[in-house]
C-alpha cells in the first residue's frame, strides 16, 4: 500500500527537487510545509486532468470553452497564497509563490508583489531557476521593463549557475527583435554567454545552449539574401538527402507538422 | 496549407521546383503512415518532435515556418502563406527562366 501511495504522489510532482524522487524518497523526512504543498499540487493537477477529460468529452463549443476556463484552476490561488504566507521564507513557500505566477495572477501590482517577495526572500535558493521562464510567460502582466530588471538582478545576485543561466537565456531571447541596436547587442551578448557558459542547462525544449545557438544562427545565417546553410537529413524511408542536392531548383522549405 | 501545397506540387511538377518538408510529427514509422494517408509525395526530413535538431538549429518557434530559396540557394522569402507563397515561387521560377534564356 505504501509504495502505491508513493508512486501516485511522485507521478504528480514533476516540480519536486530530483533528490526527493529517488528510491529513498519514502524514507526521507519531508518538511510539513513541503508535504502540504505537495498535497495541494496533487489536487491542483488532478483538477486540471479532470477538466482536460471533460474538454475531450465535450459536445458543444460552450462546454469546451467552459472546461478550458475551469482548467486554469484560479480558485486554487488563495490556497497557494495562504501557504506562502504561513511558511514564509521556506522553499515550499517560494515554490507556492511560483505556482501563483504559473496559475496566472492578472493584476500587475499583485504579480509584481509576488516577484518582489521571491527576490527578497529566496535569492539564495536555487528554486529561482524556475522564475525566468515564468517571467517570460507573464511579461505582459508584470511589465516588460520590470521583467528585464528582475532578470538582470537574477544574473547578478543569484549564487546559482542554474538561476543565472536561465535568466540570461530569457534576457537574450527577448531583445533579439528589438528596434534598438543597443538592446539587440545586449541580447546577442547574453545568448553568446549562454552558449559559452550555460549550454548544458535545460528547459522544457531541451538544452539552453542548442536553443541560444539556434537564435544566433538565425540572426547570422538565415536572413533574406543569405545563402541557405546546407544540412543533411533522413526521409521517412531512411534515405539520406542534403539541401544542396536541390541547387538549381527553386526550393520551398516547409517546417511543418500534421499533429 | 496542405491543399495549397499539393496543388502547387502538381502544377509545377515539370518545373525546376522542389517542396521539401521538415517534419516534426515524431516517429518515422508513424509519419510514414500519415504521409501515405494524406497522399503527401514530396521529400521529407524526419526531424523528430518540435525540439528536433533542424527545428532547433533554425530556431523554428512556430509551425509551419516557410523559407523560399532561389535556384542558387539564397534565402529570398520567409514566412509566407498560401497565395503569397505561391506568388513568390512563381516569381523565382520566372527569374530563373529569364536567366537561362539570357544565357543562351
Amino acid at each position: 500500500m505504501r509504495s502505491f501511495v508513493t508512486c501516485a504522489l511522485l507521478l504528480g510532482l514533476a516540480g519536486l527537487p530530483a533528490a526527493l524522487q529517488g528510491a529513498t524518497a519514502a524514507k526521507a523526512e519531508v518538511a510539513p510545509e513541503q508535504a502540504k504543498l505537495d498535497a495541494l499540487v496533487v489536487r491542483f493537477k488532478k483538477h486540471q486532468a479532470d477538466c482536460l477529460a471533460e474538454y475531450q468529452k465535450a459536445q458543444t463549443d460552450e462546454e469546451r470553452s467552459s472546461a478550458l476556463t475551469r482548467r486554469e484552476g484560479r480558485e486554487f490561488l488563495p490556497e497557494f497564497q495562504a501557504l506562502a504566507d504561513e511558511f514564509a521564507g521556506t522553499d515550499a513557500a517560494g515554490n507556492a509563490l511560483l505556482w501563483t505566477l504559473r496559475i496566472g495572477i492578472v493584476e500587475r501590482a499583485a504579480a509584481q508583489a509576488v516577484v518582489a517577495r521571491l527576490m527578497e526572500e529566496h535569492m539564495e535558493s536555487e528554486l529561482l531557476s524556475a522564475l525566468p521562464s515564468e517571467l517570460a510567460g507573464r511579461a505582459a502582466v508584470i511589465g516588460p521593463a520590470e521583467v528585464q530588471k528582475v532578470l538582470g538582478e537574477l544574473v547578478e545576485f543569484s549564487p546559482h549557475k542554474s538561476v543565472q543561466g536561465q535568466a540570461l537565456f530569457v534576457l537574450g531571447s527577448q531583445g533579439l527583435e528589438s528596434k534598438d541596436p543597443a538592446a539587440r547587442a545586449r541580447s546577442r551578448a547574453a545568448l553568446e554567454r549562454v552558449v559559452a557558459e550555460f549550454g548544458e542547462l535545460e528547459n522544457f525544449r531541451g538544452k539552453l545552449g542548442d536553443q541560444a545557438g539556434g537564435m544566433l544562427f538565425k540572426l547570422d545565417k538565415l536572413q533574406l539574401g543569405m545563402p541557405a546553410p546546407d544540412f543533411e537529413a533522413t526521409d521517412e524511408n531512411g534515405v539520406k538527402w542534403k539541401l544542396s542536392d536541390y541547387k538549381g531548383k527553386v526550393v520551398l522549405l516547409d517546417f511543418w507538422g500534421y499533429w | 496549407m496542405l491543399p495549397h501545397e499539393k496543388a502547387l506540387v502538381q502544377r509545377l511538377k515539370d518545373q525546376p521546383f522542389a517542396l521539401l518538408g521538415i517534419n516534426s510529427d515524431g516517429e518515422a514509422e508513424e509519419v510514414k503512415k500519415m504521409l501515405a494517408e494524406q497522399e503527401i509525395t514530396w521529400r521529407q526530413a524526419m526531424d523528430g518532435d518540435t525540439s528536433g535538431p533542424l527545428a532547433t538549429r533554425w530556431n523554428v518557434q512556430g509551425w509551419p515556418t516557410i523559407y523560399i530559396l532561389d535556384a542558387e540557394g539564397k534565402i529570398r522569402f520567409r514566412d509566407l502563406r498560401d497565395e503569397e507563397m505561391e506568388k513568390a515561387v512563381n516569381e523565382l521560377l520566372a527569374e530563373l527562366a529569364a536567366k537561362k534564356g539570357g544565357a543562351r
